[in-house]
């Protein structure tokens, strides 16, 4: 069966290599649902994290914080998750603030939120419903907060 | 500017990736960037070039938004993105140390013009073309002819998964891969054009 014996087989080669593969996106979601996940590099996460602090704009700061609810309690995470933000939202100087649920993982939610400056995340972070949103969190969590800061620097 | 809205899933997420929004490439970058190496390793065979082929794709999205399809999924758009980060990564460190590209067949039709039965002799083709009548003859295939001819030629599959994916073993998948390229071989020479006015 080799290619040499087979013409057609060899100017079929010759086609695709100029043409190109035409290839299905299906196709490639199937093989990206079959790789298994390795860690990357120290050396990417600090490109990575470096890049996303320079867009950035100066003085303004970028918070993204994960909590992975507890089996069941999702929907009390959520319905408070939502309070949280509403009332976040009220602050002079919040930019930003809105939550994602994957899909793939409903029990983490993401909470981004952006802010002016410094100083008003120490506004929000002295607030009511701050303080509320901490006080429901223990019952409803599996794993403490992550937090990580994304902030310009010059 | 008020501020975007609540949201839940990832077509949202996606959204605002298309929308230029800083945060949304954080996000990826945290829920997804050890998947997207992880891919991007299965092409470019290594773990550098992985973290360099995603971490330029993260940066260039920071740049410039990328084009996000409408309703399409989080993983075949980020499947979609790094396949072909990792691609053009591969034909740019080629060139850079001035190898060829990968295919070996590539030069048997430098100048873009085939002979024999698969494109008519005299018939300039151009890449576009011969694309365009590649997926009409591929569409003509079964899903699982089509499965085994992506893993051979866009190398998107090993042989090892392709077996897998169709449950057969080592000899099976040489002689369905053998027919499948025999039919697209044999589709592609019967479907040639007739040549259009103007066409040479």
């Amino acid at each position: 069966m080799s290619d040499q014996s087979t013409p057609l087989l060899a100017e079929l080669d010759a086609a695709i290599a100029a043409g190109g593969f035409p290839l299905r996106p299906k196709t490639l979601e199937q093989v990206w649902n079959l790789t298994d996940e390795t860690l990357p590099s120290e050396r990417f996460h600090e490109r990575v994290h470096q890049a996303l602090d320079q867009a950035i704009p100066v003085g303004e700061l970028m918070l993204l914080v994960t909590l992975r609810a507890r089996r069941g309690r999702e929907p009390e995470l959520v319905r408070a998750t939502e309070a949280f933000v509403s009332a976040s939202r009220q602050l002079p100087g919040m930019l930003a603030s809105i939550f994602y649920r994957s899909a793939t993982d409903p029990q983490t939610l993401t909470l981004v939120e952006r802010f002016a400056g410094r100083h008003v995340l120490e506004q929000h972070m002295a607030t009511e419903y701050f303080r509320r949103f901490q006080l429901v969190q223990p019952p409803l969590l599996v794993a403490p907060v992550e937090a990580v800061f994304y902030q310009r620097t010059e | 500017m008020p501020p975007p809205n609540t949201t839940d899933n990832d077509d949202a997420l996606l959204r605002a990736l298309g929308e230029g929004e800083v945060h949304a490439v954080a996000l990826l970058y945290q829920r997804h960037g050890a998947k997207m190496t992880s891919f991007a390793r299965r092409y470019v065979h290594d773990e550098t070039a992985a973290d360099d082929v995603v971490a330029e794709l993260l940066g260039r999205w920071l740049e410039r938004p990328p084009t996000v399809r409408d309703a399409e999924r989080l993983a075949a758009f980020l499947a979609r993105s790094v396949y072909h980060a990792a691609i053009d990564w591969i034909r740019r460190d080629r060139a850079a140390q001035g190898r060829p590209p990968r295919n070996d067949l590539a030069t048997a039709v430098e100048d873009r013009r085939l002979a024999g039965p698969v494109a008519d002799p005299g018939t300039e083709l151009s890449k576009e073309t011969l694309h365009d009548r590649l997926k009409i003859a591929l569409d003509q295939l079964s899903a699982a002819d089509r499965l085994l001819l992506e893993g051979h030629y866009a190398q998107v599959l090993t042989p090892a998964e392709s077996m897998r994916l169709l449950d057969i073993n080592r000899a099976a998948f040489d002689q369905r891969l053998h027919r499948a390229r025999m039919r697209l071989a044999r589709l592609l020479a019967a479907n040639q054009p007739a040549k259009r006015k103007g066409e040479r």
